[in-house]
């Protein structure tokens, strides 16, 4: 009786658990009609990480005041939603490739458009754009990052890149120009009580791109290889991490930069611990009173330690894209006209801490004479290169920056066979 | 007769379809996907390839490793200093209501302001903890040495899960008559004979019950070491949770990520099946 009785309820259990799953909208393959209806609503749908409703967050500040006009003068409702930062590449593949719900336009960085692109995760914009006035005026920052094999796939609104700031009077004579000479500052300055550099170094994908590609760069040494493979065990890259463990084991770094965030390994800056700060132009926006020293002299800006060749900064157009099956892809265009209006995008790019990407934009705002966009433009057109894609570009990276953060924490490890362990993971899990 | 048969279950057919719907549903679900692949868009049927994958990877048996080191130590220890508090307020000292509020007051912290709490004590250079134990310990950087930073979350673990056990343990102890004791006193039995012969064996089942629960708790630990160490420094805190958000979440890649959740669950099973054989012998006994 008791086995009937369970079985009874066992069985009711499924069928109901059954019912529920046939309830799920079943997924649609992207690309087919079903997947891409016309526009059909008011409301335009945009993925970005700003937060809108916090007032510390400027940017966000900036965006829903521009959501608010164009709200009034285009009579459309944007619906916003907040995503993570290091989510919003990842998340749109996966909207996109489930058959969901997609926006209409999500903010993303250059970095991630070819694997986007690759995931049949992004809709040409060449034929939607051919008429705007304002796509005449982009600069290179857009057409390098957004035009892949004749198509374009985003539209760049700025450019930003990697950059060291570093306290003036401590470097009399400019900051190091190689790692023997970083060494040898290093050793100065540890007499007074004070760290070569501070940075991001934790096992995301950031530290690899803002920190040690431009040192394997300069080195000669790649990430990715021309399919987007692993291409970092190598010398080249070995020979940087060496270097790089024995600056921590010298305690030349924080050891906050390996174990903190971003936030922790500005800290050590902010509190004078450290002769200098690994950053990027977008550093103003989180370290306060940073732009006016900038501008005053106290602190000078750097792009990246030639290691043994050209230095080299970490670039990113930042900018959006227009999913595949996006419900309302005039409505994203609309979005896109008001948004690259110079008057707006001059604003927007103030508020990045970037290079605006047309030309008109850059001539409305404070870029000219101001001593901090002197610097960057200087710095990203003479230093700066756009990472080596990879159609898993974010599970590589994440990989290889947990296995550096290990080579980093482990001194005496020997960098060639980790790096070659970690590619090894990468093409295990994800080529064959 | 048959509506007064059936009337009851209509009334806990809305739970059974909650149950379903958040419990049953989501692991039938996650049994699929850990099937399947979606590569390109497309969801690819690959059988038992992401459990061989997984079985095949260093990774994931250095992550069960680690998770085995964790939930021992931790259910380990708690256990330890629950008793202790347990036994301590058992006897009614003065105070007992305060000494109970800053014992509960960890427990309604939720983990992800129980971490961050915890990272800033341990922040190289600046934490209080750090700064104060360090020498202890030849001078280390506990977030950034393997073993310190799993020592971090064991405690951060420890100092918020000890009030559930402790309370747990005290209602047990508070369910022991007094003249048992009392008998016991009279045939001589001193203070630890009167814990190994009296107090352990009638708090035993309850002991057995709380060991369980943070079993369980231990293995499916994330929001401590995520806000904590996010499984740093390197892979040294990547247990077997982490490892699957990290899969399914972070990269997004389900197929790999739910057949870490079924082996998961596998070993939560084997785990509970094994408490109630030892519940059952208990009984008996």
């Amino acid at each position: 009786m008791k086995t009937v009785r369970f079985a009874m309820w066992a069985s009711l259990s499924l069928l109901l658990t059954l019912l529920l799953a046939a309830c799920t909208a079943a997924p649609v393959a992207p690309g087919s009609s079903a997947a891409q209806p016309a526009a059909s609503s008011n409301e335009i749908v945009v993925w970005s990480r700003y937060d809108l409703d916090d007032p510390n967050d400027s940017n966000g500040a900036v965006l829903k005041e521009f959501i608010t006009n164009l709200e009034a003068t285009e009579g459309v409702k944007v619906k916003h939603e907040q995503v993570a930062w290091d989510q919003l590449s990842t998340k749109l593949a996966l909207a996109v490739q489930s058959g969901g719900d997609v926006p209409d336009l999500v903010e993303t960085g250059s970095q991630h458009v070819p694997a986007l692109l690759d995931a049949g995760a992004l809709s040409p914009l060449s034929e939607w754009l051919k008429d705007e006035a304002w796509a005449e005026d982009l600069t290179d920052g857009d057409k390098k990052a957004c035009v892949l094999e004749g198509e374009r796939y985003c539209v760049a609104n700025n450019v930003r890149g990697g950059m060291t700031y570093y306290k003036a009077e401590l470097f009399p004579d400019g900051f190091p120009t190689g790692p023997a000479e970083a060494q040898a500052a290093c050793e100065r300055l540890k007499a007074d009580g004070l760290y070569l550099n501070t940075f991001f170094a934790g096992r995301s994908y950031g530290a690899i791109e803002i920190n040690w590609w431009p040192l394997i760069k300069s080195n000669g040494g790649s990430i990715f290889d021309a399919e987007g493979k692993p291409a970092w065990a190598s010398e080249q890259v070995a020979e940087v991490a060496k270097w790089a463990q024995g600056m921590f084991q010298n305690g030349c770094f924080p050891q906050v930069a390996l174990t903190g965030d971003f936030a922790d390994s500005q800290i050590v800056w902010t509190d004078g611990q450290s002769a200098a700060f690994g950053g990027g132009s977008w550093s103003p926006n989180f370290v306060e009173g940073l732009l006016d020293q900038v501008n005053s002299g106290q602190v000078a800006m750097q792009g990246g330690l030639p290691f043994n060749g050209t230095p080299h900064v970490f670039m990113v157009s930042e900018g959006w894209v227009v999913p595949t099956g996006a419900k309302n892809p005039q409505g994203a265009v609309a979005f896109l006209r008001s948004f690259m209006q110079p008057e707006f995008l001059a604003k927007w790019a103030e508020a990045q801490f970037g290079i605006p990407t047309t030309k008109a934009a850059y001539a409305m705002g404070k870029f000219e004479g101001s001593p901090f966009y002197e610097n960057v433009d200087a710095i990203l057109s003479e230093q700066g290169a756009y990472m080596e894609p990879s159609p898993y570009y974010v599970e590589s990276l994440d990989i290889l920056a947990t296995t550096w953060q290990e080579l980093m924490l482990n001194p005496d490890r020997d960098p060639l066979p980790a790096l070659q362990q970690a590619a090894d993971e990468v093409l295990g899990r994800y080529w064959q | 007769m048959r509506q007064k048969t059936i009337f009851p279950y209509l009334l806990i057919l809305p739970a059974l379809l909650i149950i379903c719907l958040v419990s049953l549903y989501p692991a039938l679900y996650s049994i699929f996907l850990s099937l399947n692949t979606f590569r390109r868009g497309e969801r690819v049927f690959v059988g038992m390839r992401n459990f061989e994958q997984i079985l095949a990877s260093t990774n994931f048996w250095d992550s069960l490793r680690l998770t085995a080191v964790y939930g021992v130590l931790f259910v380990l220890l708690t256990m330890i200093f629950a008793f202790i508090l347990a036994v301590m307020l058992n006897r009614r000292l003065n105070y007992t209501g305060l000494f109970m509020t800053m014992i509960f007051v960890p427990w309604i912290l939720s983990e992800v302001v129980t971490g961050v709490i915890f990272r800033w004590l341990f922040l190289p250079g600046y934490g209080l903890l750090q700064d104060l134990l360090s020498p202890l310990f030849g001078d280390i950087a506990f977030l950034g040495h393997p073993q310190g930073a799993m020592g971090v979350v064991i405690g951060a673990t420890i100092w918020r899960t000890l009030a559930f056990a402790m309370l747990l343990i005290l209602a047990g102890l508070q369910t022991i008559p007094g003249e048992v004791y009392e008998a016991g006193a009279i045939d001589g039995a001193n203070g630890w004979q009167s814990f190994w012969s009296i107090t352990w064996p009638l708090v035993r089942p309850t002991t057995l019950v709380i060991v369980l629960l943070l079993t369980l708790q231990a293995i499916n630990a994330t929001g401590l070491f995520l806000s904590i160490t996010n499984g740093g420094p390197g892979r040294a805190t990547e247990v077997l949770s982490v490892s699957m958000y990290r899969e399914a979440i972070v990269f997004f890649n389900f197929g790999y990520g739910a057949a870490l959740a079924v082996l998961m669950l596998l070993i939560n099973i084997v785990l509970a099946a094994i408490y109630i054989r030892t519940m059952r012998s208990e009984v008996v006994a």
